[in-house]
């Protein structure tokens, strides 16, 4: 009973964390990302075949961060791989992630990285914190620096503050975030979004410390994650309901697009999702709606023209060539604005008009108003048990 | 008395033998003990953390006087007359030297590849697509390399080495959407984010550990030519562009086939052609490496072999941030190790945290003489401090609070506990209850004795 009310607690408490963060990046400096390349980590920490969805949300992922310009070189596919050619797979060699079968997500140039047993927590942590054996090839290694950003998704099953790696180990919540924060000590990434789909998702990332990760999970503590729906010709569910829902909203964008992460949660709601999925970005300072899904999905994050062979001969323009290498921030916050006077003009995507101010005020109500209902549920359910 | 009553409570051992026996099995867990403590305890190594963070960056900064050229102290912008700088103005001469001077500090440019001692430079013919005639599938690569590169590449020696792969590809899709004018197909200039297609493009990765910067000449197919980078700006840009720290990539629209030519067949064009496009791939690789431009009124450096200045700089730049670099990575091993009490710290690991100090020391001792051999001091602390940070042993144990090792504990020690000690205790019960037996038997005479005398 103790414990429940401490559930109660701590509900109340997360509820009120995810208000603040929603809050909090109003007040940061905006500042563009600093990023030159994006790397992708991709987990599927379970195996057998009953678990076939946590492979194919893991595979339909890695198709799209494909499409989305990330080079196979920069993704790290962790994927137990058991099921494409499980004798119960009536599709042999194939895996969808959809019962319409139309995309067969083991199709094409598969390149997994770490397969069956390699998918435990040592090799994870040695991934990422780069403290691999010498001998390992360089297509296994995360091979980042401080203008890396880095997404991180992991699938599979968890529970409080732990994650479950092929029903063999766990690798808790305090695992990943010492992880992260000898990352950033060692410069070894510019910015993380790290994803996870599993019960309880949302408290594997409420032990991070180090700066600039904005985590999101698919369901609160205590709460479960669901699948979405099973094919019947294959006899298993295909695919988790929060990864098909992000996986959906990300199918909507192309290289180029200017759809922010904020678009992506702001179309997080427990009637697609059916849990309270979260995201917490206290960690994080550049405000949500002016970070494109593609810093983190996208291959190249920005290029610049070459200027024209005896250009810098030609009177007049010279004195801006001199100022480029000085004026790099104003360019890029140039750059910036760009992108969000664009954003503007063409309200295309999943994001509603409204300017920042508004829609954070738009957020903070809804989450007000969320929280208020949490409470009083927290509360009814609390005098419930107690 | 004949014969002795034997106790009801007597044990089934005789007394020195149970002792014996309770005492072995405390003496096992007791020499046990340090052999447990030994070979559970994590071995951590000291580090020289004081001297560590005694290491900081500005130390390592270069002094205020520095050597321009070779064995050219100047410590005043008014004895720059002794370059061979021509320079036109006093203003355009401190600008210069201002320049110079503030290259070692100011914030590393984001476009330019992190300082590595090895680069690989890849060079790639790409047909968007070959089949549609008129392809380019020959380029005089090593002829082409050698007059537009080489003085480059060979100037950069002292900081640099490199390693060079060239290749053809007959078929590179692009996965962007073209536009369309009365001048040709055009690209948007935001779409370029988007134009390497590394999904469909087999662009060769490093088999080692060195950055590689890609050089892609790209040849669009015959009914998309010219191609054209359309952008908003007025101001004027060639077909070319680069990805920081990446590479550069160059549209190169080929002639149009004379009509007596067969349009299927492929072209062959000579090395003159290439000229332009390949020194816009000399101009990318420089901002690539972060040379220092010329000053503005200069007429050299623009190509070819850079100036003994130019490198000068380069070497104090990335001296700065390899120094930096490495002693960042020092102050990282040193605050893992700290935060992270179930980090092992083994004889590599400290003896790579000393070799980088030692280096770093040398860098610092030897610069005044010598930069470019200071900056070789810096690059091997930086790989010896890397590779201590990298130390396959340097990983953290599992998240393994006090309650995991109760859990872990508990039901081995705990059940073999119980006994030895109840063991332990009954032993000394009897202990005591003989000696106060064997008191009051010999009390017991003495009190016989007073007996009498009473």
């Amino acid at each position: 009973m103790v414990q429940r009310s401490f559930g109660c607690a701590s509900l109340l408490w997360l509820v009120a964390l995810l208000a603040l963060a929603v809050l909090l990046p109003s007040t940061h400096v905006s500042a563009s990302s600093a990023s030159t390349n994006n790397w992708a980590v991709l987990v599927c920490s379970s195996r057998f075949w009953f678990n076939y969805r946590h492979m194919a949300n893991t595979l339909a992922m890695y198709r799209t961060v494909k499409r989305l310009g990330i080079p196979d070189s920069q993704i790290i596919l962790m994927l137990a791989d058991d099921v494409a050619c499980n004798p119960r797979n009536p599709f042999a060699g194939t895996v969808y992630s959809n019962k319409d079968r139309k995309t067969d997500l083991y199709g094409e140039k598969i390149e997994v990285d770490y397969k069956g047993e390699e998918v435990n927590v040592e090799t994870f942590l040695r991934l990422l914190s780069g403290q691999l054996a010498r001998s390992s090839r360089f297509e296994r290694r995360l091979m980042t620096d401080s203008r890396s950003n880095i997404f991180v998704y992991m699938t599979g099953h968890g529970g409080d503050e732990f994650l479950k790696f092929q029903d063999n180990e766990e690798i808790s919540a305090f695992d990943i975030a010492d992880a992260f924060g000898g990352m950033w000590a060692k410069g070894r990434y510019n910015e993380i979004l790290f994803m996870v789909d599993t019960c309880q998702a949302n408290t594997l990332y409420s032990k991070f410390y180090s700066p600039n990760i904005i985590a999101t999970g698919s369901s609160a503590k205590d709460e479960n994650s669901y699948s979405h729906h099973a094919d019947n010709d294959i006899g298993v569910a295909v695919t988790d309901r929060y990864t098909h829902h992000v996986l959906t909203v990300l199918e909507t964008i192309n290289k180029t697009s200017q759809v922010t992460l904020q678009n992506l949660f702001d179309t997080f709601t427990h009637q697609i999702i059916g849990s309270n999925a979260g995201v917490r970005s206290d960690l994080f300072n550049r405000p949500l709606d002016e970070t494109l899904l593609t810093d983190f999905f996208g291959g190249v994050s920005q290029v610049e023209l070459s200027e024209p062979l005896g250009f810098r001969e030609a009177s007049g323009v010279k004195e801006e060539e001199e100022e480029v290498r000085g004026a790099q921030s104003s360019r890029r916050s140039e750059v910036l604005v760009k992108r969000i006077g664009r954003e503007k003009k063409e309200p295309k995507g999943v994001k509603e008009g409204g300017g920042g101010l508004g829609r954070t005020a738009l957020a903070g109500g809804v989450l007000i108003a969320l929280q208020v209902g949490a409470v009083w549920v927290a509360r009814s359910r609390c005098s419930r048990v107690v | 008395m004949a014969t002795k009553p034997t106790a009801p409570t007597a044990p089934l051992v005789d007394l020195p033998s149970r002792r014996i026996i309770v005492f072995s099995f405390w003496a096992i867990l007791l020499l046990g003990l340090p052999f447990w403590w030994y070979t559970t305890t994590i071995e951590r190594l000291a580090l020289p953390k004081g001297q560590v963070s005694g290491t900081s960056y500005e130390r390592c900064q270069l002094p205020g006087v520095s050597t321009l050229a070779e064995g050219e102290p100047v410590s005043d912008p008014s004895e720059f007359s002794d370059l061979s700088v021509p320079v036109a103005t006093e203003q355009t001469l401190i600008k210069v030297a201002k320049t110079l001077l503030d290259l070692g500090s100011t914030a590393a440019d984001s476009r330019v590849a992190k300082f590595a001692p090895r680069y690989k430079l890849v060079f790639s013919l790409l047909n968007q697509d070959s089949s549609t005639g008129a392809a380019l599938l020959e380029w005089e690569i090593q002829a082409l390399l050698n007059r537009h590169l080489r003085p480059l590449l060979s100037s950069l020696a002292p900081l640099h080495t490199f390693e060079i792969e060239t290749q053809i590809q007959y078929f590179a899709p692009l996965s962007i959407n073209l536009g369309k004018d009365d001048d040709g197909i055009i690209i948007q200039e935001d779409d370029l984010r988007a134009f390497v297609n590394s999904a469909d493009w087999n662009l060769p990765t490093s088999v080692t550990l060195d950055p590689v910067l890609h050089f892609m000449l790209f040849v669009p197919s015959l009914e998309n030519r010219p191609m054209r980078i359309s952008t908003s700006r007025s101001k004027p840009s060639s077909n070319a562009f680069i990805t920081p720290q990446r590479g550069g990539v160059v549209i190169f629209n080929p002639p149009s086939p004379s009509s007596a030519d067969e349009p299927s067949s492929p072209l062959s064009l000579a090395a003159d052609s290439f000229a332009p496009s390949f020194q816009l791939f000399e101009q990318q690789l420089r901002k690539l490496l972060g040379v220092p431009p010329p000053p503005r009124s200069a007429r050299y450096g623009r190509t070819g072999a850079l100036e003994g200045w130019q490198v000068d700089a380069m070497v104090r730049t990335r001296l700065a941030e390899a120094t930096k670099e490495s002693v960042d990575t020092l102050h990282a091993i040193v605050k893992l190790v700290d935060d992270i009490p179930n980090m092992r710290v083994g004889k590599e690991v400290q003896r790579g945290v000393y070799s980088a100090l030692r280096e770093l020391d040398q860098a610092r001792a030897i610069l005044p003489t010598s930069p470019s051999r200071a900056l070789s001091h810096a690059a091997s602390a930086l790989s010896l401090a890397s590779k201590a940070y990298y130390d396959p042993t340097m990983l953290a144990l599992l998240y393994f609070p006090d309650e995991h090792k109760y859990a872990i504990y508990t039901p081995l020690f705990g059940p073999v506990a119980v006994p030895m000690v109840v063991a332990l205790m009954k032993e000394w019960k009897e202990w005591k209850e003989r000696r106060r037996r064997k008191k009051a038997a010999e009390g017991a005479p003495r009190d016989g004795e007073k007996d009498k005398v009473e």
